[in-house]
């Protein structure tokens, strides 16, 4: 931090050819960083499939959704556009790993679940809390992928049978992955 | 795409607070957004939940394997059945279906994500067990939908 302090401050003296060095430093800090997030986003998907949350509650398709915190934070603190990309990379490699249905299924929620969140970040600290948006985005989760599976499988009444106890429990996993993502957040200020 | 020039406020309240070491417990930060937020999701879920009980649920007469919408098997399920059990593959995963008088459920299964035998015994008409890697639906249709014998007449 000290560091880019410094560098803002001699900007304007400094000669263009460090102004250029910096942009560069920059832009590779952003992607280290997203490269960072992106795989703790995959580590925390994975490791989810481990913790038996069927046998405490015996929802089908039940899961703590802990890859959402990461997106709750690049979604607070960097750029939503790094939001979506870390989503979007998560889905593809999840996929190469599970398969191609889990791919369909994995970005249609995580989609959704972006496009939900974003417009409503901006009212965070104001209207909302990192619970509430973090509560939105795994209900929208669950909507796009039990939606998806519908259109898979061509059986709308999926959303019937599948759904509503899926968005019951959201309800408190989005609280528990809420709450989660709320001391990280705010130990940061927005980074980019 | 361009962020939304407002996003740039997006979570200050909660990092001020933070620098100035200032702790809030959790309840105090929700404000009404969550609140709405919380009873719009339930209200939904109860919502589809009314819709899906709607109809009269009846005892199981049989049962209809789909593939993608395409029927595959019938299982009868009617009160003179024998319990029995079928291996099925679809789309590179097997399964196993095992069935009793008005029940029937996906015994094993070895996809990933376990969400068709984790749906346990289904027993009432409109009850649903899917598997969305093996393409499959298993669907208990009730009396109502029993029209090709000719006994009954349906009023509709």
């Amino acid at each position: 931090m000290k560091e880019t302090i410094k560098n803002d401050a001699m900007s304007s003296r400094t000669p263009i050819r460090n102004r250029q060095n910096r942009q560069s430093r920059q832009a590779l800090r952003r992607m280290t960083r997203n490269a960072i997030l992106l795989s703790v986003a995959l580590v925390l998907s994975l490791v989810e499939r481990w913790i038996p949350l069927h046998l405490l509650i015996p929802v089908p398709g039940l899961k703590l959704g802990l890859a959402n915190t990461v997106t709750l934070f690049a979604l607070l603190r960097l750029r939503s556009v790094d939001a979506l990309m870390i989503i979007i990379l998560r889905s593809l490699i999840m996929g190469g790993i599970m398969g191609p249905m889990t791919l369909m299924l994995s970005l249609s929620g995580g989609l959704l679940a972006f496009f939900v969140m974003w417009p409503l970040s901006r009212w965070e600290g104001r209207a909302l809390s990192v619970i509430g948006l973090s509560v939105a985005g795994a209900a929208a989760h669950n909507i796009g992928q039990v939606a998806m599976a519908g259109l898979i499988l061509q059986e709308p009444l999926l959303l019937l049978t599948y759904l509503p106890p899926l968005l019951l429990t959201s309800l408190g996993t989005g609280t528990l992955t809420g709450f989660a993502a709320r001391p990280v957040i705010n130990r940061f200020r927005r980074l980019d | 795409m361009a962020d939304h020039p407002d996003n740039n406020t997006a979570g200050t309240a909660s990092f001020d607070r933070a620098r100035r070491n200032v702790t809030i417990p959790w309840y105090r930060e929700l404000r009404w957004g969550d609140w709405l937020l919380y009873l719009l999701i339930a209200g939904l879920a109860v919502g589809l939940m009314t819709g899906l009980i709607g109809p009269v649920r009846q005892r199981a007469v049989r049962a209809v394997l789909s593939d993608s919408g395409r029927t595959i098997a019938q299982f009868d399920l009617s009160a003179e059945t024998e319990s029995g059990s079928k291996a099925i593959d679809a789309h590179g995963h097997h399964y196993v279906l095992e069935w009793e008088e008005g029940r029937i459920r996906f015994a094993e299964a070895d996809c990933p994500d376990q969400i068709c035998v984790r749906t346990g015994w289904i027993s009432r008409s409109g009850d649903m067990a899917a598997c969305v890697p093996g393409q499959l639906v298993l669907r208990i249709e009730g009396e109502a939908q029993e029209s090709d014998d000719g006994l009954d007449v349906i009023i509709r």
